[in-house]
């Protein structure tokens, strides 16, 4: 506890002087030295200067250690994604922000505030948290600093910045050594995700198995569940359909069990997609069916639902039309246009090829890639290579195959 | 030449043999494996567990 900086706070907040409050008690330049933590006083010293602002020493003593096992709390639930129980302390914490300013876990809360606001997906606060962080860096230990690089990857992933996202990740990834313990499942679960967002199935697989790994060993069953999700979506993109199915179950039963209902809607769109992928069009309509009445109408998955459905009607020869009218109406509410451009996509591949293939060119390609959507920019770029190679227009084949080759290495 | 080191010519000659069969085959799949993915039609939004 550093004694001085408390000292301080008192008095700025009481408007005394040093020279009013150390007056009878003993010099300036020793409160001075005092209030910059530079020198620690006999306790009696201590007292006395609290005593003159009516603040008690041994209260004080106490107040700080339960904000420290608040803020430890608050930063397990958060390793945890405890999140009900990091919102509580939020609030609980955020009582006491002025005076956690002056005492030294300033740094450490600050940081998980920021950790909390991402969870939250409260891009304002979270924004604001950054500049903020920024301003400390000066005053970070080793381990913070890493941990701020960490945090503002995660940032970068909420804002859909995947490079630089992985940029600040990749510097983490100096050996091993370099990772926190406590957040070795942490740095191994977003570097999963992220790849799954690059298209690098093979080097997400890896990391989503080491994380797997790691939350297992220390019991942490929610985080567990994310990380064998990931996995499971490599698995289907791998074509490991089997393994895929046994833990899509899992999942499935473990997210109804511990009640993460969210969890369990992404873990059956998932599922959906294994079961496109083997070709049962009709019953991944059916489930979609199931899936789409459980969400919310305003939300981003349940349009990522309607799209989903849309594909798998046109596969099994249902009638799509009034599932296009009805993402139509939706996105007149909200416009999105990630949403627009696959629904007109879905509603072109049913129409001529030459059609499609320049809406692919003009509308989505530039799009997917101005907004950082690697894996959906290559998809295009290869049907666009395959699509010139046909037509003979080898300039522009070789174009779209220079950038899916680019974007297309496997990255360790 | 005599017959043993014929011999040991003639087995360096297959293992060669073996080994390019095994790479050609291999970049036949690899090439497969390719052209499957690309052939696929376009995939709808990926959901990912959160952050």
């Amino acid at each position: 506890m550093n004694i001085g900086s408390v000292i301080k706070y008192y008095r700025t907040k009481n408007s005394m002087t040093q020279l009013k409050l150390a007056d009878g008690i003993c010099s300036i330049s020793h409160l001075s030295k005092i209030e910059s933590n530079a020198y620690v006083p006999h306790e009696s010293t201590i007292e006395a200067l609290l005593a003159k602002m009516g603040v008690h020493w041994q209260k004080e003593v106490e107040r700080h250690k339960r904000l420290e096992r608040q803020l430890g709390e608050f930063i397990d639930s958060s390793l945890h994604y405890d999140l009900e129980n990091m919102r509580k302390l939020y609030y609980q914490l955020k009582m006491e922000n002025d005076y956690i300013q002056s005492t030294e876990l300033v740094n450490q809360y600050e940081l998980y505030k920021f950790r909390y606001y991402i969870y939250e997906i409260d891009q304002p606060q979270a924004e604001r948290q950054k500049n903020m962080l920024e301003r400390l860096t000066g005053s970070f230990s080793a381990p913070e600093k890493w941990l701020y690089k960490f945090f503002l990857s995660v940032y970068y992933s909420m804002l859909n910045k995947t490079e630089q996202s992985l940029d600040c990740l990749e510097l983490l990834d100096q050996g091993i050594q370099s990772i926190p313990q406590k957040f070795e499942g942490e740095y191994y679960y977003q570097k999963a995700r992220l790849m799954i967002v690059l298209d690098r199935f093979e080097v997400s697989a890896y990391y989503a198995e080491l994380a797997v790994q790691f939350y297992q060993l220390h019991h942490n069953y929610i985080r567990l569940m994310h990380a064998q999700l990931l996995l499971a979506i490599n698995y289907t993109r791998r074509n490991l359909h089997v393994q895929a199915n046994g833990l899509y179950e899992v999942l499935q039963r473990n997210a109804r069990l511990t009640g993460q209902t969210e969890l369990f809607h992404q873990t059956s769109y998932n599922y959906i997609e294994l079961l496109k992928e083997t070709g049962e069009y009709g019953k991944a309509y059916d489930f979609l069916r199931d899936l789409k009445n459980s969400l919310p109408e305003d939300s981003y998955f349940y349009k990522a639902v309607l799209l989903s459905k849309i594909e798998a009607a046109i596969e099994s020869g249902i009638d799509a039309s009034h599932l296009i009218a009805e993402v139509r109406s939706l996105l007149e509410q909200s416009p999105d246009e990630q949403v627009e451009i696959y629904c007109n996509y879905f509603e072109k591949r049913n129409f001529s090829q030459p059609d499609l293939m320049s809406y692919c060119e003009v509308i989505m390609f530039p799009f997917f890639r101005k907004n950082g959507y690697i894996k959906e920019s290559k998809k295009i770029a290869a049907d666009l290579v395959n699509y010139y190679q046909q037509q003979k227009e080898w300039e522009k084949a070789n174009f779209y195959r220079s950038y899916y080759n680019r974007n297309g290495g496997e990255l360790l | 030449m005599k017959m043993g080191k014929k011999i040991a010519a003639a087995a360096v000659i297959a293992a060669v043999l073996v080994g390019a069969i095994g790479q050609l085959e291999e970049t036949e799949v690899k090439a497969a494996t390719a052209s499957q993915a690309e052939a696929k039609p376009m995939a709808v939004p990926v959901i990912l567990p959160p952050l």
